[in-house]
């Protein structure tokens, strides 16, 4: 199914995206798994912040790229495609974009060919009282608001603009329930997605943190989703913090977590990739084996995706 | 209920990511949430909403979890100096983040650490001890990865300089000892006082970290600092001959 859409900077047919499969978000545990391990990956997502270093707005040149890291990206874009997951875009903050950051995203987007590009439905960027912007330090949720619509909307329509390739959005994990929203969740994202023509990167593991922290159902969250905008889902453990079940990324999926992977999986007609996540400082408990093991499931499951 | 005004979401924004960044604040929303959200220019609507996420567990979570991400980079990089900082660390953590905002970047928040911490010691707070750890953390890091490490001072044109693998740190413990109480979270105040001097140096087989003589270590700082006029020729000449130093 074609789900095509027209925003400013251009059309991308969401359903034209190359199928990817299974793939693993980088972190430096990862080198020698990716070479010894060929079969059990076909893609990998990076996050490009992690592999410079940032000398703030205005610096020149703003950007060091590490060379160790460059290394191992170099060699695994020369193997394998590559996704951009982006975490400082600030899509729902009132900041101005940071549009050195967007052009060297734009840069890298030429030199590493990325599938897609993706960021949170959250805010990272703040303006103090002093009017100075700063990090927020955590990635933080917005409620769902016609307001908020239209901002995150507008700045994903100038990323758009900037960068020549699809962008997904990825709902959020979120540990406070404001009051008095406008939409829901999962009417916010369909919304998102059909104005501005973004797909959804679909962390199931947040859906099912938020479900378990604020006490809905998951399966009914993500059957409300539009499933065509469904091109990438990601998978991860969490960990429990004083009842609070946390995106920490810590090894294996919980079951519950995989369910909902298959009952969407089964039911998104492009999805193009499902992507599985663990922090570097769990793999001496994960494991080569246990690390074959979840991409192994994610793979049943991207066997058995809708067509 | 009234719709929100475009001009308050920036100050909506500003008060939540302060919460989250301050429990202080949080509970100052539960005791006295007039003059709490004063200085914030908000709709009814989201004043309401920033008290009700304010008596939600979720806010703890979030407030633990900025701590964590602030944290995490100070003890990947500077966890020897955390150490050091003893029964103190909680109190400067909490002052540091109060003065200083996050930053995404390890290196930068790394960075403002240091320049806080440097600031604490010039003005009495903190002992001179938590500045020479945090030097011969600054100098591993350089050599290990060049991440979050010091860079050497500027030298001008033609003067004499360490060589730029290595590092020379001043130190008022016996470094050894100080390292073990440090691993061993000893206390620190155990330690008898003098003037020693480490060398931190790469090799083939990785980093190195030795104890050196004050008659080597004193001559070395010197001139790491750009002060190589200070060093007696013969003394220069002998550095020179190992190569530590570079004419």
């Amino acid at each position: 199914m074609a789900v095509e859409s027209q925003p400013r900077g251009g059309t991308h047919d969401l359903g034209a995206l190359p199928e990817l499969g299974v793939g693993v978000l980088y972190n430096v545990a990862l080198p020698g798994f990716l070479r010894s391990n060929p079969a059990a990956w076909d893609y990998v997502e990076v996050i490009p912040d992690m592999f410079w270093r940032d000398r703030g707005p205005g610096q020149e040149p703003r950007y060091d790229e590490l060379d160790t890291w460059m290394t191992e990206l170099e060699w695994i874009a020369s193997h394998r495609p590559v996704i951009a997951h982006n975490i400082g875009l600030s899509l729902a903050g009132t900041t101005p974009l940071d549009e050195q950051y967007v052009a060297k995203l734009v840069e890298w987007h030429a030199r590493f060919d990325f599938r897609w590009h993706s960021d949170h439905l959250s805010f990272v960027d703040v303006a103090s009282a002093h009017g100075l912007d700063h990090n927020t330090g955590l990635a933080v949720p917005m409620p769902y608001d016609q307001e908020v619509l239209d901002l995150v909307a507008g700045r994903i329509e100038r990323v758009r603009q900037a960068i020549p390739a699809a962008f997904l959005i990825e709902n959020n994990v979120s540990f406070i329930d404001f009051p008095d929203q406008e939409m829901s969740e999962p009417e916010f994202l369909n919304q998102l997605a059909a104005r501005t023509g973004c797909g959804l990167l679909l962390d199931v593991h947040n859906v099912y943190a938020n479900s378990r922290n604020h006490g809905f159902d998951a399966q009914a969250f993500v059957d409300a989703l539009e499933f065509d905008r469904v091109i990438e889902i990601h998978i991860a453990g969490g960990t429990e913090l004083d009842g609070m079940w946390l995106d920490s990324h810590a090894g294996a999926c919980p079951e519950p977590v995989l369910e909902l992977l298959d009952h969407v999986a089964e039911r998104a007609p492009n999805l193009r990739a499902i992507t599985f996540e663990f922090h570097e400082s769990y793999f001496p408990v994960l494991r080569e084996d246990g690390l074959r093991e979840q991409l192994e499931r994610a793979r049943a499951a991207w066997t058995r995706r809708a067509r | 209920m009234d719709a929100p005004r475009p001009v308050t979401l920036a100050a909506f924004q500003r008060a939540l990511s302060d919460l989250v960044a301050s429990p202080v604040l949080v509970r100052r929303v539960w005791d006295e949430p007039d003059s709490a959200l004063a200085g914030y220019e908000l709709s009814a609507r989201e004043r309401a909403r920033l008290e009700a996420v304010a008596h939600q567990p979720g806010m703890e979570t979030s407030c633990a979890l900025y701590r964590m991400n602030r944290v995490t980079p100070l003890y990947t990089y500077l966890r020897l100096t955390c150490q050091a900082l003893e029964g103190s660390l909680r109190e400067e953590l909490d002052h540091f983040w109060e003065l200083q905002p996050a930053h995404a970047q390890f290196e930068r928040e790394v960075r403002h650490f240091e320049t806080y911490l440097r600031s604490r010691v010039r003005a009495g707070a903190l002992p001179a001890l938590i500045e020479e750890v945090l030097d011969l953390e600054l100098a591993v890091n350089a050599l290990r990865d060049g991440h979050a490490g010091s860079e050497p001072s500027p030298v001008a044109d033609g003067a004499l300089s360490l060589r730029e693998d290595a590092r020379v740190v001043r130190i008022s413990r016996e470094p050894l000892a100080l390292l073990s109480a440090l691993d061993a979270e000893r206390p620190l105040d155990e330690l008898a006082v003098g003037e020693h001097y480490v060398l931190v140096m790469s090799g083939d087989d990785g980093l190195e970290v030795l104890p050196i003589a004050d008659e080597l270590g004193e001559p070395l700082l010197a001139i790491a600092r750009g002060d190589g006029d200070s060093v007696p020729a013969e003394t220069v000449e002998l550095l020179v001959e190992t190569g530590l130093v570079v004419d």
